[in-house]
């Protein structure tokens, strides 16, 4: 067994002047509204370990009332999770009108996609059916398969149309800010480097992000146990918390 | 497929790319089009069938194939440069708007990409530079997929001008000459007195050699570069395309910078939405016959450049923007947008050329706008009343006194002008344009100093190398503002299907074209053009977008994917589904099968370069098992991924 090292004098003294200088909790970067989501947007949860199943769900708030339809697109890392089904959620239905049709796309888990997947209401002369949001577009399940972490991002294809199917009322490829993507790890807390072992490999991922927040290009999301958006103290200290322990 | 040139084999404006087209006959042919080309046209007729009698019909009119009828067949293909100022984007919303080009504007390439149009304009729309360029490149990667135009190079262009020629940027141009200067020191060392007696000509005359006639002198019509030339030097813009530091060797970075404009517009909005840009303007300055310049003189060069009677080649730039131009204060003037349009990134930029564009007196033509310009006698006389002709009035740093006609302007400073603006007293007294149409014989006229320095330096590169050395002039080689493009008749219901021009994009042979033809006509290294006029030296330059690459195997499945689309061929094979041609079946195809359905196909609507095709099945009719296919394909790419 290794022996605990504690952090550097430094790094504490330098966590607790940041603990005061940043009293401000970080504020998620929520996508533009009208927007179309991944939820939850990040998970943390180590006891997501493989062979459990981790649920999504795609969801808009738009309020309008001619919503026609959606389609989008998913990746993931395969090595982390594996697609198992998309199931339609409640904005197109056949409960709110009998022409919805719901065409989920097919998984590729080698490449870590989920191609086009679609609803909407068949027609075949005007005036289209249409329904209003805000509303769930789909879920789609996961088997977790390895430990890790893994982007869970909406393609450039990702849209929510009305009749006129253009332009689209929302489109990824056309304001991707109002697009959100999700974050999914098992990473036990400390483990920044997902090899299961607290120790200096660890700490040196985390003193290179020390004081960045998010959208820093030296801020490492894996550092970030607590997720607030920004790697300071609190982190350390869940880091110092697990040093030394090797996960199964 | 008519591709329509000029009779002048070197490349240009009016060049007519004779080796290049050569080229592209021979690799078109691979891909099974027969191009035919069209070369006996003089610079002005070639104008009127590309750009203004026939701009609109397709190189086949009149069922003969095999002969091209001035006057009744139009063009396919055409191939000649595309000027861009180096601070803005001019020139650039008449190409991309097709919907917003008047009967009287020219705007030759009917793109119609409501996608583009939605990221340029929400690009232009704004005055934060990074907005600006996320939408420019957004707008940049759409041209890439569905190709305007091709363009093929940009050019890093050797060229020389006398030594003792001071303060002069090739790429600013005329449009910044508040610096120029004729080193004496330098001009009583070198100035020769054989085979031209330069000497004699002295050192307070300045002297262009340009490469085209003049036509006109109505300003809101240049046809011609050397029009473009007399309007920079006799008319005054607001603003002016500036490089930093003019001296040489050139540093500093092109900008705009205020001339007639005292300083940048203020932005504001009116109460009903709609954004103002309001400018002031200098005082101090005057007309040629003294009169006074003030808000009234923009306002009414403006408002006739918004009238359609007016018949300017500006409308086109400006009439899809600009609801009014109006008098603020004696030297306050408001542009008034229309509601959706501004604040304009590329305000400044848009008011410093003089292509069409050149304050108008409004105490000599006013209050009425002229409509009738072609009978007027200052339509033929560059020489101001004033000066004791009948030509316009003028506002500029040089004022026409003598006019030879195709042969040379004469022109001499205005102190008061000059002065009032703050610039170099050194400027020469006099300019003088001498017209020269070859250009070998215009080459000549730069080695011999007859001119200090010339318009389209495109003689071989081993004579500019030649020339190194020479202590009467100083060669140097520089990124010539304009793409070298191949134009493409979008009303072609072929040519507007964006697989046909995909495959033109990739049966060019770039190399072949850079190593073995341009160094003949002076070019010192060639960039690969990208899918839009943006140049590098643009702030809005797509950092990361790649090229088309010669390809013929490419260019043969992209012209089989319209192939498959015809009556009698294999549908199957087709982009099926994909009914608006994006290159992805997706929801936004279903509305186009549900709007076409029960239309023949003779029926179904052809927007210029964006054909809809949900007839997947080539059964002549639009009916419900075409959708299954749409269906079947849904999330497909077109191409086909593994085809490349």
């Amino acid at each position: 067994m290794k022996r605990k090292k504690p952090l550097s004098i430094a790094i504490l003294l330098l966590s607790a002047l940041l603990v005061l200088t940043f009293s401000l909790m970080y504020v998620f970067a929520e996508p533009v509204s009208p927007y179309i989501k991944v939820l939850p947007e990040e998970t943390s949860d180590s006891t997501l370990t493989p062979g459990n199943y981790y649920n999504i769900s795609i969801y808009t708030d738009y309020d309008g009332s001619d919503v026609w339809s959606w389609q989008f697109e998913l990746t993931f890392d395969p090595a982390v999770l594996q697609g198992v089904q998309v199931r339609n959620g409640d904005l197109i239905t056949t409960i709110k009108d009998a022409s919805a049709v719901f065409d989920s796309g097919d998984f590729d888990n080698t490449l870590g996609e989920l191609s086009l997947t679609v609803a909407y209401f068949a027609y075949d002369s005007p005036p289209a059916p249409t329904t209003s949001g805000p509303g769930t577009l789909a879920y789609v399940d996961f088997t977790v398969v390895g430990y890790g972490f893994s982007d869970i991002e909406l393609s450039d294809n990702t849209q929510l149309l009305d009749p006129a199917g253009f332009p689209p009322i929302i489109g990824a490829d056309w304001h991707p800010d109002q697009i959100g993507h999700a974050y999914f790890r098992n990473l036990h807390p400390g483990d920044a480097d997902g090899d299961k072992y607290v120790g200096s490999a660890d700490a040196g991922v985390l003193n290179g992000a020390y004081g960045t927040w998010r959208g820093d290009p030296l801020y490492v999301r894996e550092s970030d146990f607590d997720l607030d958006g920004y790697i300071g103290s609190a982190d350390a200290g869940i880091l110092n918390g697990n040093y030394g322990i090797t996960f199964p | 497929m008519w591709i329509v040139t000029t009779n002048d084999p070197g490349p240009g404006y009016y060049g007519g790319y004779w080796d290049v087209v050569t080229l592209l006959q021979d690799e078109f042919e691979k891909i099974g089009i027969d191009l035919r080309w069209e070369n006996s046209y003089d610079s002005f007729t070639w104008e009127d069938v590309v750009w203004d009698d026939t701009w609109n019909q397709n190189g086949t009119v009149d069922d003969d194939d095999t002969t091209h009828t001035y006057g009744v067949d139009g063009w396919d293909l055409a191939i000649f440069e595309w000027w861009e100022n180096p601070t803005s984007y001019i020139w650039g919303d008449e190409l991309v708007y097709s919907w917003g080009t008047p009967d009287t504007g020219w705007n030759i390439m009917s793109w119609n990409d409501t996608k583009a149009d939605y990221f340029w304009q929400t690009g232009s729309a704004t005055l934060d530079p990074t907005t600006h360029n996320r939408w420019l490149w957004k707008w940049q990667e759409e041209a890439m997929h569905n190709p305007p135009t091709i363009p093929i190079y940009v050019a890093e262009q050797m060229t020389a001008r006398a030594s003792y020629l001071d303060n002069w940027d090739d790429v600013a141009w005329l449009y910044d000459i508040s610096q120029l200067d004729i080193n004496e020191t330098k001009f009583e060392e070198v100035a020769p007195t054989t085979p031209f007696d330069r000497y004699s000509a002295g050192n307070d005359t300045v002297m262009w050699g340009a490469g085209e006639p003049i036509e006109q002198f109505y300003p809101f019509a240049t046809i011609y570069y050397t029009e473009e030339t007399v309007n920079v030097l006799k008319q005054g813009m607001l603003y002016r395309t500036s490089r930093e530091n003019l001296a040489y060797p050139p540093s500093g970075d092109y900008t705009v910078i205020p001339t007639l404009a005292a300083d940048f517009p203020d932005w504001y909005q009116k109460p009903d939405g709609r954004w103002v840009a309001s400018v002031p303007l200098r005082t101090g300055i005057t007309w040629t016959d003294g009169d006074g310049f003030d808000a009234q003189d923009v306002a009414y060069t403006y408002q006739s450049i918004l009238t359609p009677g007016c018949k300017s080649e500006s409308y086109g730039d400006y009439s899809f923007m600009l609801d009014d131009v109006v008098v603020n204060s004696t030297y306050q003037v408001d542009f008034i947008y229309k509601l959706g349009m501004g604040p304009d990134y590329d305000f400044a930029g848009y008011q410093a050329h003089g292509w069409a564009l050149g304050m108008l007196p409004y105490h000599q033509l006013g209050p009425d706008y002229v409509t009738n310009w072609a009978p007027q006698l200052y339509n033929y006389d560059p020489v101001p009343v004033s000066q004791g002709g009948t030509g316009l009035e003028c506002l500029g740093p040089y004022v026409p006194t003598y006019w030879d006609t195709d042969i040379a302007l004469h022109f001499e400073k205005r102190d008061d002008y000059v002065n009032a603006l703050g610039w170099s007293p050194e400027m020469p007294d006099k300019f003088i344009i001498k017209i020269i149409e070859d250009a070998n014989t215009r080459f000549s006229a730069l080695q011999n100093l007859e001119c200090d320095f010339i318009e389209y330096p495109t003689a071989p590169l081993a004579d500019w190398n030649n020339m190194i050395g020479w202590p009467t002039h100083r060669v140097l080689s520089f990124i010539y503002p304009a793409v070298h493009t191949l134009w493409i008749q979008h009303r072609n219901t072929i040519l507007s299907n964006r697989y046909v021009r995909l495959a033109l994009a990739h049966a060019i042979p770039y190399e072949q074209i850079f190593n073995n033809i341009l160094p003949g006509w002076g070019v010192a290294n060639a960039i690969r053009g990208k899918t839009t006029m943006v140049m590098p030296f643009h702030d809005s330059y797509h950092p990361t977008l790649g090229y088309y690459e010669y390809n013929i195997t490419k260019a043969q499945q992209y012209m089989d994917m319209w192939r498959y689309s015809q009556d009698g061929a294999d549908h199957t094979k087709a982009p099926l589904g994909d009914h608006d041609f994006s290159g992805f079946v997706e929801m936004a195809d279903y509305p186009i099968w549900v709007n076409n359905l029960g239309k023949y196909t003779y029926q179904l609507p052809w927007y210029p370069s964006n054909p809809v095709d949900p007839d997947n099945d080539n059964s002549g009719r639009v009916l419900l098992p075409d959708i299954t296919y749409w269906g079947t394909n849904i999330g497909k790419s077109y191409p086909y991924k593994d085809a490349w």
